[in-house]
């Protein structure tokens, strides 16, 4: 079934919101996590946007890349629907954060592989001389301070013919550094993702959101903020530091603005639960609150048990859980449960599923994520023989509707791969391959795993790649290229191991391992923002590899969990030191 | 200063419990980073700091000022400026 999204573009939405909802407000901003700074109607936005859109039409033309750094939520919203006006495609960037790091790395590398012509930011003082010095590259682009473009400006916006199939903006959120993939997301696949998000949430003018999610992120702006627009209700916004520095601002405002609509990655609902004490819970009344969806992450039971003991008594009902299964390339949802169903559970036994067989009744609790709804087509597949798995087995995900992207930026090959993938018996297709493994139990998609090298942390994904390179040069004694690292699920989260080579002990005389160990936590931390729950320091040859020398990362994972990587010894010499 | 010196021994301990590792080995002239702190940690640690001082503190304290003794000296001015104090260990208030 499909149904035909409220607008053909994102352009035409703004206009025709604006028109119906004129001075209702649409984006409220709480800069502090507390206090209401600023406010935008939806004719507001509208305004803003033509003002915004006619300085981008002085040097942009339609179809030129503008990549947006802004912390602050109005000045971002600004700056991206002036593009969508404008017709320039959208290229939201995380903003560095102060101090060197990766970041400026990943900035770099979209800068470079969507060709940037512009770099639309704040005209906060730390923002472009602190990254043109990390970057001096990223000085080419020219930089716009959107909160120095006046309303005024808005009169000389010229009307630019926008069509559903042209592209409104690149997710970079695939993709390590060495290799970033934009997700080419059309207007009409924005739209129709938003049909399908407000269509199972059942979202109208009446709901209310509050979200710290950061706006570079899809669940921030694709799950709140352009659901707000297209639904035609509000949402208050506030800094995602200011949530995790106290996350009881989130429910405060909850309570305030008598929200409907919230959601997060499973470690802000964890954050909850463990930083906001007993006696600082006694204010808060969240019984608006219908929709509390959860996704980004893996949804785990325990976390969504632990929010319900600990908010219940303040209003908090389970049947409001959201669970959702999303990912950049089908734009952001792929599937959602039931309203007011909260959130299915099943259990199974987990000694059949790492072998990819699906037996119910045992000792591993799994929530589903929905099924497929309107346009949306779920297979499973198996990704070796590229068949239908059966009922009983895990296979990988494969998605169909019109909400799946065009393909990565400037990424042919890739995409075909990825984006063009039919099953092997009917020729059925194109499919999009998640890499994301799963199966479907009694209507509901379960996920148990996934084929790709990623770790997701804190709701946003890390490539192995880009933290072996950091952790394998951190000590002169390691092997800068047999290193590994992965994610292991332990403990109700994910956790980062780094499992790496050492030179030979005659090498390493007078090297003590506790040190090269806290090297490598601190560099990847230094350079990711992560920390990395263990390091495994092993010799040299005890890295699995292929024959042609490529790291295979399942394989240690395996004999890691299995106990069976051969750990270094400390070479003599520090063993007498300790021995003193 | 004797409340710049409470707040780094403070943090100190805090950074020790959040690692989980020994007092000794956390440095006061180091970034939080080269600790093994995640940016996450970091920003939990501004809150502790915002319970232990009962000040209001940027979620950036520790980015803004990367070494425990960096932090400790700003948040003991703004101790200073408004006239606060630290709680005396071992013993409430008077």
């Amino acid at each position: 079934m499909s149904t035909t999204p409220k607008a053909p573009t994102m352009a035409s939405l703004l206009r025709s919101q604006a028109s119906a909802l004129g001075a209702k407000p649409a984006y409220r901003y709480l800069a502090d996590g507390c206090e209401e700074t600023r406010t935008l109607t939806f004719e507001g936005i509208y305004l803003e946007a033509r003002a915004v859109a006619a300085r981008l039409q002085q040097r942009l033309d339609p179809g030129d890349r503008a990549v947006i750094l802004a912390n602050d939520s109005i000045e971002f919203i600004r700056a991206f629907m002036g593009c969508q006006l404008a017709g320039v495609i959208a290229v939201p960037a995380a903003p560095p954060f102060p101090g060197p790091g990766k970041r400026v790395a990943t900035l770099r590398a979209i800068v470079a592989d969507c060709s940037a012509r512009a770099i639309v930011t704040t005209n906060s003082a730390d923002s472009r001389d602190r990254i043109v010095a990390a970057a001096p590259e990223l000085a080419n682009p020219e930089w716009i301070a959107v909160d120095r473009i006046a309303v005024e400006r808005a009169a000389e916006f010229r009307e630019q013919p926008v069509r559903p199939d042209d592209v409104s903006f690149l997710q970079y959120t695939s993709g390590s550094t060495s290799t970033p993939k934009g997700v080419v997301v059309t207007h009409d696949a924005l739209m129709h993702n938003e049909e399908l998000i407000a269509t199972s949430w059942v979202l109208g003018p009446d709901d209310v959101a509050v979200s710290w999610l950061p706006l570079f992120h899809d669940m921030g702006l694709i799950g709140t903020v352009f659901p707000a627009l297209y639904a035609g209700f509000e949402a208050v916004l506030m800094p995602p530091l200011s949530f995790v520095q106290r996350p009881e601002r989130w429910l405060r405002a909850i309570t305030r603005y008598g929200a409907t609509v919230c959601g997060a990655p499973d470690f802000g609902y964890a954050l909850c639960v463990r930083r906001i004490p007993p006696h600082e819970r006694e204010q808060l009344d969240v019984s608006s609150w219908r929709v509390a969806f959860s996704g980004a992450e893996p949804v785990r039971a325990r976390t969504l048990d632990a929010f319900a003991e600990a908010f219940g008594p303040h209003g908090f009902d389970a049947r409001s859980w959201f669970p959702c299964y999303g990912l950049a390339e089908c734009t952001l949802m792929a599937t959602a449960v039931e309203p007011r169903a909260g959130a299915p559970r099943l259990t199974l036994r987990s000694s059949a599923l790492q072998e990819g067989r699906v037996a119910p009744g045992g000792e591993q609790t799994l929530v589903g994520c929905g099924i497929e709804r309107l346009h949306r087509r779920v297979e499973i597949v198996d990704p070796v023989t590229r068949r239908r798995s059966g009922r009983t087995h895990v296979g990988e995900i494969w998605l169909a509707g019109p909400d799946i992207c065009a393909g990565y930026w400037k990424r042919p090959e890739e995409s075909e791969h990825v984006f063009g993938a039919r099953l092997e018996d009917s020729g059925d297709g194109p499919f999009l391959r998640t890499g994301d493994l799963g199966f479907i139990h009694d209507d509901q998609l379960f996920i148990t795993g996934r084929l790709k090298d990623i770790l997701i942390v804190g709701g946003r994904n890390h490539y192995p790649q880009d933290i072996e390179a950091t952790a394998g040069t951190a000590h002169d004694a390691m092997l800068e290229h047999d290193c590994v690292a992965f994610a292991l699920e332990r403990d109700a989260r994910e956790q980062v191991i780094v499992v790496a080579a050492l030179q030979p002990e005659h090498d390493r005389v007078g090297v003590s391992l506790d040190d090269i160990a806290r090297r490598v936590r601190a560099a990847v931390s230094a350079e990711h923002g992560i920390s990395v729950d263990e390091v495994v320091l092993v010799d040299r040859r005890s890295i699995p590899k292929t024959s042609s020398g490529k790291l295979q990362r399942g394989a240690c994972r395996a004999a890691f969990e299995r106990g069976e990587l051969r750990r270094a010894r400390a070479s003599a010499v520090v063993e007498l030191q300790g021995a003193r | 200063m004797r409340e710049r010196d409470q707040i780094a021994d403070w943090l100190v301990e805090r950074v020790a419990e959040t690692l989980a590792i020994d007092i000794a080995l956390v440095r006061s002239d180091i970034a939080f980073s080269d600790l093994g702190l995640s940016s996450m940690q970091a920003v939990e640690l501004s809150d502790d700091l915002q319970r232990f001082t009962s000040l209001m503190l940027p979620p950036t304290l520790v980015f803004d000022y990367p070494t425990i003794d960096g932090a400790a000296g700003f948040v003991a001015q703004e101790l200073a400026r408004a006239g606060g104090s630290l709680p005396v260990p071992g013993q409430s208030r008077r």
